[in-house]
């Protein structure tokens, strides 16, 4: 337990330190590391019952939702929020063992960690995808209700 | 006579002349030259810009500002278009790719404009990006007016919310965090930490003459190099988590991000150019790891 929560922490730290690389502001700063929490926990939660692949898939929906929500309400690009809150699922590590691996010559060891990072990565598309899928059909509905609400008022 | 004979465009001996040699023969001697004083009127010698002008150009620098700054495709052409709209545009076309922005405006009244601008550097300044963002939505509003628009540009170009030793601390802090994030202790992270302030300083020092993919090469090369000395310095240290943490820095995350999400609004053409960049420049990444590890490597052993 207190291993999960000095990597849950370090996670937060990273987001804190690429969100300052990044030049993020203090406020969506503060939405980021916040929106990074909760990619953490879906990650790690998802992880116990299934894959890399839907592991990453719901943490990177759930943060693309959240930096979408959130967007709106402190009016920011979500660009803004989600690029920081989304570096704990960069496949670092498997990127890292691919490398080694093949200048190790165990070719087979390194396509398999290179499998593993086009996975977490394909993870990652996926969730966008789905939250932009989402979002636009959010406001394509906001859109008509208003227009209907538009008709009805004249 | 003469003169006459070589304006003809032929030769004294009969050979057709080069139309160089033509012109030179049509200047005429001095005291032949008569000058005819001109009126010189108020008007300037250029057309001086129009309205849709001024709309369009206005629009198109918050558009670079946007996509210069990290801003996706889609975002650009839609600000570029709601500012054009708000401001009496009637027809707004926009075109955008992550190296250039082109779009052309009819106004109500029927006057056009077009006009293209070139980006040739984009960075991940975020902050940078919500100013823009926040200047199109003050124009678009009408608390912003055009005459002024130019001085907010130029001041949004120039903002910057953190000093430079705290984007240094900012480099180094995500090294040192994620080697612990991965599975390191403490000291992994201090050493990954000492490893990302050089990485971080070789980002902050300006380097317009290096290209960017370069630039990753030899950040990536460095970092692993530093990294595996240190291990070997150290050898209670793990190489690996070390390594991983510091490989995190030069990782082009926001592009990745970024080429998705224009795939996404169906910007399939700037999707893709971004996701090419973003695979050469991982492949830059592993060089220069793979490079360092293949000089280093044996330190440690």
């Amino acid at each position: 337990m207190t291993e999960f929560w000095m990597m849950f922490i370090a996670g937060l730290v990273g987001t804190v330190g690429f969100g300052i690389t990044f030049h993020t502001g203090l406020k969506a700063l503060a939405v980021s590391v916040f929106g990074s929490a909760v990619v953490i926990f879906v990650y790690e939660g998802c992880s116990l019952v299934t894959g890399e692949l839907l592991s990453n898939v719901a943490a990177s929906t759930a943060a693309a939702l959240y930096a979408m929500l959130m967007a709106r309400l402190i009016r920011t690009p979500s660009t803004v929020i989600l690029t920081p809150e989304l570096i704990p699922l960069v496949p670092g590590r498997s990127l890292y063992y691919a490398i080694s691996s093949m200048i190790a010559r165990q070719y087979t060891v390194g396509v398999e960690y290179l499998r593993t990072t086009v996975e977490v990565a394909l993870g990652i598309a996926i969730g966008i995808v789905l939250s932009g899928t989402v979002d636009a059909i959010l406001i394509h509905t906001g859109e008509k209700i208003k227009k209907r609400r538009a008709v009805r008022h004249s | 006579m003469e003169n006459e004979k070589k304006t003809d465009g032929a030769a004294q001996d009969g050979k057709p002349l080069s139309p160089a040699a033509v012109m030179r023969n049509r200047i005429l001697p001095p005291e032949q030259i008569t000058v005819v004083p001109t009126e010189i009127t108020e008007e300037p010698a250029y057309t001086p810009a129009s309205y849709a002008d001024t709309v369009l150009g206005c629009a198109l620098d918050i558009g670079v500002g946007i996509q210069e700054n990290g801003g996706e495709v889609a975002r650009v052409e839609d600000t570029v278009t709601r500012i054009c709209r708000a401001f009496g545009g009637e027809s707004v076309r926009v075109f955008a790719i992550p190296n250039m922005i082109q779009a052309s405006l009819v106004m109500k009244d029927g006057t056009t404009a077009f006009s293209m601008r070139r980006i040739t550097s984009i960075s991940n300044h975020l902050y940078r990006l919500q100013c823009f963002n926040a200047l199109s939505r003050e124009l678009c509003a009408g608390r912003l007016s055009l005459a002024d628009a130019p001085a907010a540009i130029a001041q949004a170009e120039e903002k910057r919310p953190f000093p430079d030793w705290l984007l240094l601390l900012g480099g180094a802090l995500s090294a040192g965090a994620f080697a612990v994030f991965f599975g390191g202790n403490l000291l992994d992270g201090l050493a990954a930490f000492c490893v990302g302030v050089v990485m971080s300083l070789l980002d902050l020092i300006p380097h317009p003459h290096i290209h960017r993919m370069a630039h990753t090469m030899i950040e990536s090369f460095v970092g692993g190099s530093l990294a595996l000395l240190i291990c070997a310095l150290f050898p209670t240290l793990q190489s690996d988590l070390v390594l991983i943490g510091t490989i995190m820095v030069p990782i082009p995350g926001l592009a990745f991000g970024n080429s998705l999400r224009d795939m996404i609004s169906g910007n399939l053409i700037s999707g893709s150019l971004r996701l090419l960049e973003v695979l050469l420049l991982a492949g830059m990444i592993a060089l220069g790891y793979g490079a360092a590890m293949m000089l280093f490597g044996g330190l440690g052993a």
